[in-house]
């Protein structure tokens, strides 16, 4: 057999050793006199060496622990779920109560007051914490932007903004986010943000959900944030991102999603309230204060500081 | 050097049974065996996006579990695993229907042209091949990652991937003929022979 030109096949089989003999050794002959082919050989050895020699990285510690500690308490069911979202709702929401009136909004710029729809269910069974709220909570606003604060979050609304309460799981609330925008300042507990087609969960973070008719977007300021699709695509932007989730696509909506319940997924991916892995701004809560706590009630941010660096601008209605 | 040290069969088939009978402690130690394999053909696959490959290696471990008493032990639970991993990707890119950190591999390595070999790290090679991978299409990648940097037989990528051997071979070969072309300027090939 005679080669006249590189033989990327014949090349690779020389190298694995998988040649016949007979055509090994015309290759052998070819090569002698092919400097194009002893070209092209040298690299694929190279590149050998190389995958010879990589090992690899070492996932990081703390990998096998958040695995294990996910694992832990399926080895005895699903109970542990029920009972881990009922202690952070002993823990968290009774001491705020469930679904608190929210409180007095601070003024920040000439923002007004939403329309609050006030209605406080009756009870939320501890056993299925994730229950849909009986009855909402509704926030709209007008022609003009307004700024709520809803158990220890800072909201703002922008104008023709629609956002209401669609359940909640031991301190962690879901929203639904039905028009406009809405800006989440954390500085407690967890407050996610739906649409029809995504879910925001915030990691310790400042955030925004911008509803367009064209596409969804997430804005990050600080801290980071969980972003998952209604088919369970996810990604976990940094500050200074954003996710643009394009347009509507057909198919479930994310209300039908089981929810990954954010309060009893550990590790340090998901917020733990303390020790906060984030510089703490200087309107955080006193040290040891704690949601819930009845002796320290929320101390409310009487400004907020924080604008976003290399992030997207600000819209007009929360520039100052 | 192989990612994992794979001792004794029979010792991690023994384990399989007990991890499959209950013994959570058992599935740690098969955990903690193939963590770093599992991670890394994750994070290769998707180009290093750590984060990520972080939520789908808890993914992959959390499925394993949750259905471990399907597992016929047919394979080993290493290939399981892997084709867990490779299932969570591939689905996680199938769903995903936004980019925020993707960046385009090849566009960041070097654009000034080759330098010496000689001047180029070892560490650094690897950074580049490491690109030069999460640039491939997914399924050439996926057959690079299992058979040359993790030193799997064909017959064990071919179950991994669900597909014969022989087509582990093609896509090798392939993604092999990608490879060289994107890192043949800085693999150090003889420029005599280069030119030729």
């Amino acid at each position: 057999m005679h080669w006249h030109a590189p033989d990327d096949l014949t090349l690779q089989q020389y190298l694995d050793s998988s040649l016949g003999s007979e055509d090994r050794q015309a290759f052998s002959e070819h090569l002698k006199s092919c400097t194009a082919c002893q070209a092209e050989l040298q690299a694929a050895r190279r590149l050998e060496q190389l995958s010879q020699s990589w090992q690899g990285v070492d996932p990081p510690a703390q990998l096998l622990v958040r695995v294990q500690q996910q694992l832990r308490p399926q080895s005895s069911g699903q109970g542990w779920l029920w009972a881990a979202a009922a202690a952070a709702l002993i823990g968290f929401g009774l001491g705020r109560g469930l679904l608190s009136r929210p409180e007095a909004a601070p003024q920040l710029g000439q923002s007004t007051p939403a329309t609050y729809t006030p209605s406080v269910p009756q009870q939320i069974s501890e056993q299925h914490p994730r229950m849909p709220l009986s009855a909402q909570q509704i926030w709209t606003t007008g022609d003009s932007p307004s700024v709520v604060a809803f158990s220890g979050q800072i909201l703002n609304l922008a104008p023709r903004t629609r956002l209401e309460v669609a359940s909640q799981e031991g301190s962690h609330y879901w929203l639904r986010l039905r028009n406009g925008q809405v800006r989440v300042q954390e500085h407690g507990q967890v407050i996610a943000i739906e649409t029809e087609h995504l879910r925001v969960e915030p990691l310790g973070t400042d955030y925004q959900v911008s509803l367009g008719k064209q596409s969804t977007q997430v804005y990050l300021y600080s801290g980071r944030v969980r972003v998952s699709g209604r088919h369970g695509e996810l990604s976990i932007l940094s500050p200074g991102q954003k996710a643009e989730f394009p347009a509507p696509l057909p198919g479930p909506a994310l209300t039908q999603v089981k929810p990954e319940p954010a309060a009893v997924i550990p590790g340090p991916a998901y917020p733990q309230r303390t020790p906060t892995p984030h510089p703490q701004p200087p309107d955080l809560p006193p040290a040891g204060w704690q949601p819930g706590r009845p002796n320290q009630p929320w101390r409310p941010i009487p400004e907020i500081q924080h604008r976003p660096r290399g992030g997207p601008p600000l819209p007009p209605w929360q520039r100052r | 050097m192989t990612l994992v040290e794979v001792g004794s069969g029979e010792l991690e088939l023994q384990f399989t049974r007990r991890a499959q009978g209950g013994d959570r402690q058992a599935f740690d130690w098969l955990m903690q065996r193939h963590l770093k394999a599992v991670y890394n053909l994750i994070l290769r696959m998707l180009a290093g996006d750590r984060e990520t490959a972080q939520d789908l290696v808890q993914d992959t471990f959390l499925s394993a579990f949750r259905s471990l008493a399907q597992f016929r032990r047919e394979s080993r639970i290493a290939t399981w695993f892997h084709r867990i991993a490779v299932n969570k990707v591939l689905n996680h890119r199938a769903r995903r229907k936004w980019n925020v950190t993707d960046i385009d591999p090849i566009r960041e390595m070097p654009d000034s042209g080759p330098e010496p070999i000689q001047q180029l790290e070892e560490a650094e090679l690897h950074r580049l091949m490491e690109k030069a991978v999460a640039g491939l299409p997914e399924s050439l990648a996926s057959v690079f990652i299992l058979r040359e940097l993790q030193k799997k037989s064909y017959e064990e990528v071919a179950e991994i991937l669900e597909t014969t051997p022989e087509a582990v071979r093609v896509r090798l070969h392939r993604a092999k003929k990608e490879l060289l072309k994107r890192l043949k300027p800085y693999l150090g090939v003889n420029d005599a022979l280069a030119r030729a």
